[in-house]
């Protein structure tokens, strides 16, 4: 009973305390564990908002990104430049043309004749101070070389073009500086205007934030804003312009953690490295050492007053005061900023005064972006991974000595622009040049719009390589003298061998003709596909693989007959490997495009040497060079003299695939060897062959450049002799149609054309002898 | 510093003495200094440089690796030689002179690459010898003795003394 009436009451109790006392309870403890989770989120969104704006910071702060310089252009008597190059590497170093070149960094011209200011530079290999010199360029060449007094110079060294920061994860770049390297009056300016009380404030300003409020109370929209320096900072970092109370709010806890955490001068270095100021396509102009070379096109040491205004001026809203596109509101708030300085006293009047009169001073059009050569900064950036970690280059604001050469990077994009303009617009281009003694990349186009950076043709674009494999046949054979000489002969009858699939292949010529039997040097001089083919089969394929090896291509796992027709891809970069150890006689040179890598307080990090090795011998690496100049005097690279001349002084190949879906040339000089694709992105058809396509991109880049022709010394153990093409039988310079041959000493053939069985031994002498002089 | 100075001079004009005429004398015509005692240890490297005019523009250069290589600073004698080489790819000289200074970095593989490299530009005898000693004394470090006895009865019959 009592049970139930307990258990009555007890309801009857309950009941009312489900109606009051309960609910009370349980809107206690959900307020309780409100403002727990409340506590615990917000200390857990603190943590977060810490863990990220550290992080945020920690990255800025220590991202000083490695400088990438080109190869510094050396100047010395009788170098092959012409003015115009001349004047196209000191725009890409950023020398300014003057009337009198007082200041490093500018120079002044008269007609053929240069004088430069300049700078002063520590190279990996030493300093080198600031100078004057007088250069004048006559006939393609350094015709005269004089310091500031007259005195003739032997060697002079420009100091290298910037040609780009290695900064990966952003896309934007900096020009960082410490800030004990920033102009005073600058730093001055910017406090004075942004932040007045940055020295005493703990990350925010309350008394700024409730002036701003009321601002904004009173106009009824966000007017004006109370952020501090540390506020606009962690804006900056995060690169959002949201302008939410929430935002605000996050903005304002991140400042003071930033000023738990770090110093004020930590903080207003960072501040000045990253403020944004400015866009420019796709790149943010961030920090006040770029702004500087973006407006100025000079580095931030060298702005004076009425300048750093101005940039001062730009951190209320980089896009409305934009002094190129709104000049007069830019000028307005630039004096707005100078009168603040004189007021509270950064700069004297008369200083202010005269800035106020100077004009904006801005460069019409903004300095070519940071990295003007995208696809050869990929290589670098390639090139280093290997060596370095991501975070390094991120993190010791290395110096970076390439091998870019601006004025040949300049004819090779030129000579792309100009040629594919004439075809269809899905026609792509890939081009690579480099200096046959050194393996150095001078040049790389990675595309039609060199400027793109886009897909990079040169580096990531493997095709099939076509007729470019053939050298490699011909200098298998040329290695067995005792088989074979230029003038053998080789039957160009069909073959049929078995392909990849066990289906049978026959090969036919690309001019689908038969020609008879022909002589080495004029199969390859053709290009002709059926004598290479029986060539190769009675060589090895495995011979000629082990060739294409050692001049520096990779093979596949398993090799077939196609592969003695260029069924093997390779990137333009690649190609410039194989043909760089045809182009040095024989020397496996690796290619390089960082000779040095310095850091900032200039010890020598890491060194990239030449390195040659090698892997083909002379005599027969002579022989293949000799008929590869005969490509470009009456084989498929003729066309070249169109642009070079007769007797171009160059020898080259030209590639075709299948339904002319590739066209490449690969071409050398003596001192420069050139590569490039044509071809299309989808691998559909272009309609260009080899000759009409890539040679026309590479003779065109060839024709605008200096190279010393290819002449190349004749090694010990080679003689010149008369060959009847027609038998590949030793003639006499009196047989008709004999043709002069490079040989192998003794390897000779043995036996006689017809018509050089009367001829008598002293006059086979003397055409042996005229053959020497020819 | 200015002892520094006077040195560099006194090896310089050593060097343009060397280099810059004839080849030096059959004899002792040392134009790249002896090496650090390491080195010295070891057999003794043939002597690089003349043989052949250095053009001026790289003669300043040879001189300035021929005194960091003596200071003991063969890697900074490599760069300018490479600076050098680029300028005047064609001359037996500079390779030679590259090669010594890899020899002397104990890069012998190099060495003998690089010295092969200069006697294919060259038809003066005198330096190909050295070249070819200097390829023996690379061969012999690489324990090739046999190979080492041939480069030198090369060398011995180029005449160019030792």
């Amino acid at each position: 009973m009592a049970a139930r009436k307990r258990s009555k009451g007890g309801r009857g109790n309950g009941r009312r305390g489900r109606q009051r006392g309960p609910v009370a309870r349980l809107l206690r403890r959900g307020l309780l564990l409100a403002v727990v989770l409340a506590v615990v989120a917000g200390a857990g969104w603190t943590w977060w908002l810490n863990q990220r704006v550290v992080a945020e910071f920690e990255n800025r702060q220590w991202a000083l990104p490695a400088d990438v310089y080109a190869r510094p252009l050396e100047l010395y008597q009788g170098r092959a430049l012409d003015a115009e190059a001349f004047a196209r590497e000191l725009a890409a170093a950023d020398y300014q043309r003057v009337r009198e070149p007082k200041t490093p960094g500018s120079y002044s011209r008269n007609g053929a004749t240069f004088e430069v200011h300049r700078r002063a530079f520590r190279f990996p290999d030493g300093r080198a101070g600031e100078r004057r010199i007088r250069v004048t360029f006559d006939g393609g060449r350094v015709a005269r070389l004089r310091d500031a007094d007259g005195n003739a110079l032997d060697l002079f060294r420009l100091d290298p073009a910037r040609i780009g920061s290695v900064y990966p994860g952003q896309r934007a770049d900096r020009e960082p500086m410490a800030l004990s390297d920033m102009p005073r009056s600058l730093v001055a300016a910017l406090l004075a205007v942004e932040d007045r009380r940055f020295t005493e404030h703990f990350g925010i300003s309350p008394l700024a934030i409730l002036r701003a409020a009321v601002a904004n109370i009173r106009a009824g929209e966000i007017v004006q804003g109370g952020s501090t320096l540390t506020q606009q900072l962690v804006k900056n970092l995060f690169l959002s312009n949201e302008r939410t109370l929430w935002r605000k709010a996050n903005e304002a806890v991140m400042a003071m953690l930033l000023e738990w955490h770090y110093d004020k001068r930590t903080i207003l270095e960072t501040y000045l490295n990253e403020v944004y100021l400015g866009q420019d396509g796709d790149r943010a102009i961030h920090g006040f050492g770029l702004a500087s070379r973006f407006y100025f096109g000079k580095p931030l040491e060298r702005t004076d007053l009425a300048e750093q205004a101005l940039l001062v001026a730009m951190v209320k809203g980089p896009s409305w005061y934009d002094p190129r596109r709104h000049p007069e509101r830019a000028r307005k708030r630039r004096d707005l900023v100078l009168d603040v300085m004189a007021e509270g006293g950064f700069a004297d009047a008369d200083a202010v005064a005269r800035a106020r009169k100077q004009p904006l001073g801005v460069h019409e059009s903004p300095p070519e972006a940071r990295t003007a050569y995208p696809a050869f900064m990929d290589l670098v950036r390639r090139d280093l991974s290997r060596d370095y970690r991501r975070e390094d280059l991120n993190s010791d604001g290395l110096r970076i000595f390439t091998t870019l050469a601006p004025s040949v990077q300049y004819a090779a994009e030129q000579a792309v622009i100009r040629r594919t303009r004439d075809w269809k617009d899905d026609t792509q281009a890939a081009a690579v040049v480099v200096g046959v003694d050194t393996g150095e990349v001078e040049a790389v186009v990675g595309g039609r719009d060199p400027r793109f950076p886009g897909f990079n043709r040169a580096l990531d674009a493997a095709r099939p390589i076509g007729s470019l494999v053939k050298p490699a046949v011909y200098l298998t054979a040329l290695e067995r003298p005792g088989q074979y000489g230029l003038g053998s002969v080789i039957r160009d009858r069909p073959v049929t061998v078995q392909g990849a699939d066990g289906q049978t292949w026959t090969p036919r010529n690309y001019d689908r003709e038969r020609h008879g039997d022909v002589p080495l040097w004029a199969a390859l001089a053709h290009s002709y596909n059926v004598p290479t083919v029986r060539l190769g089969l009675n060589l090895g394929l495995r011979a000629v693989a082990d060739t294409l090896s050692r001049l520096g291509g990779s093979l596949p796992d398993t090799v077939y007959p196609s592969l003695l027709l260029g069924a093997v891809s390779y990137t333009p970069l690649e190609v410039a490997g194989v043909y760089e150890t045809i182009a040095t006689g024989g020397y496996e040179t690796p290619l390089r495009a960082v000779r040095t890598v310095m850091t900032r307080d200039g010890a020598v990090l890491s060194r990239y040497p030449l390195t040659v090795e090698r892997t083909v011998e002379r005599v027969p690496m002579y022989l293949l060079r000799r008929a590869m100049q005969r490509v470009v005097r009456e084989g498929t690279g003729r066309g070249v003299q169109r642009w070079l001349g007769a007797g171009p002084g160059v020898a080259g190949k030209t590639g075709t695939t299948d339904d002319l879906r590739d066209s490449w040339f690969a071409g050398f000089s003596a001192d420069r060897l050139g590569v490039v694709w044509v071809g299309r992105d989808d691998n559909g058809r272009t309609g260009l062959t080899g000759a009409t396509g890539a040679l026309t991109v590479w003779a065109e880049l060839f024709a605008a450049l200096p190279y010393k022709p290819l002449n190349p010394r004749m090694p010990d153990g080679i003689e010149q002799v008369w060959i009847d093409p027609d038998t590949g039988r030793l003639a006499s310079a009196d047989c008709p149609d004999a043709v002069q041959l490079p040989y192998a000493r003794g390897a000779e053939p043995d036996e006689r054309a017809a018509c050089a069985r009367r001829g008598d031994a002293v006059q086979r002498a003397g055409a042996w002898l005229r053959g020497l002089v020819d | 510093m200015s002892a520094r100075a006077l040195l560099a001079a006194a090896l310089l004009a050593v060097l343009l003495a060397a280099c810059s005429t004839a080849p030096p004398g059959g004899g002792t015509g040392e134009s790249v200094p002896a090496p650090p005692p390491k080195e010295q240890r070891r057999a003794q490297p043939p002597p690089a440089g003349g043989g052949q005019t250095l053009p001026p523009a790289v003669r300043g250069l040879v001189a300035k690796a021929a005194s960091a290589s003596a200071a003991g600073d063969n890697d900074r004698a490599a760069d300018v030689l490479e600076r050098a080489v680029r300028l005047a790819p064609d001359n037996a000289a500079v390779w030679q002179n590259l090669a010594v200074v890899r020899y002397r970095q104990d890069r012998c593989d190099q060495a003998i690459q690089l010295a092969r490299r200069s006697s294919e530009l060259t038809d003066d005898r005198r330096l190909m010898a050295r070249n070819w000693r200097l390829i023996a004394a690379c061969r012999r470090m690489n324990g090739d003795t046999e190979g080492a006895s041939e480069a030198a009865s090369r060398a011995r019959e180029l005449g160019g003394g030792q």
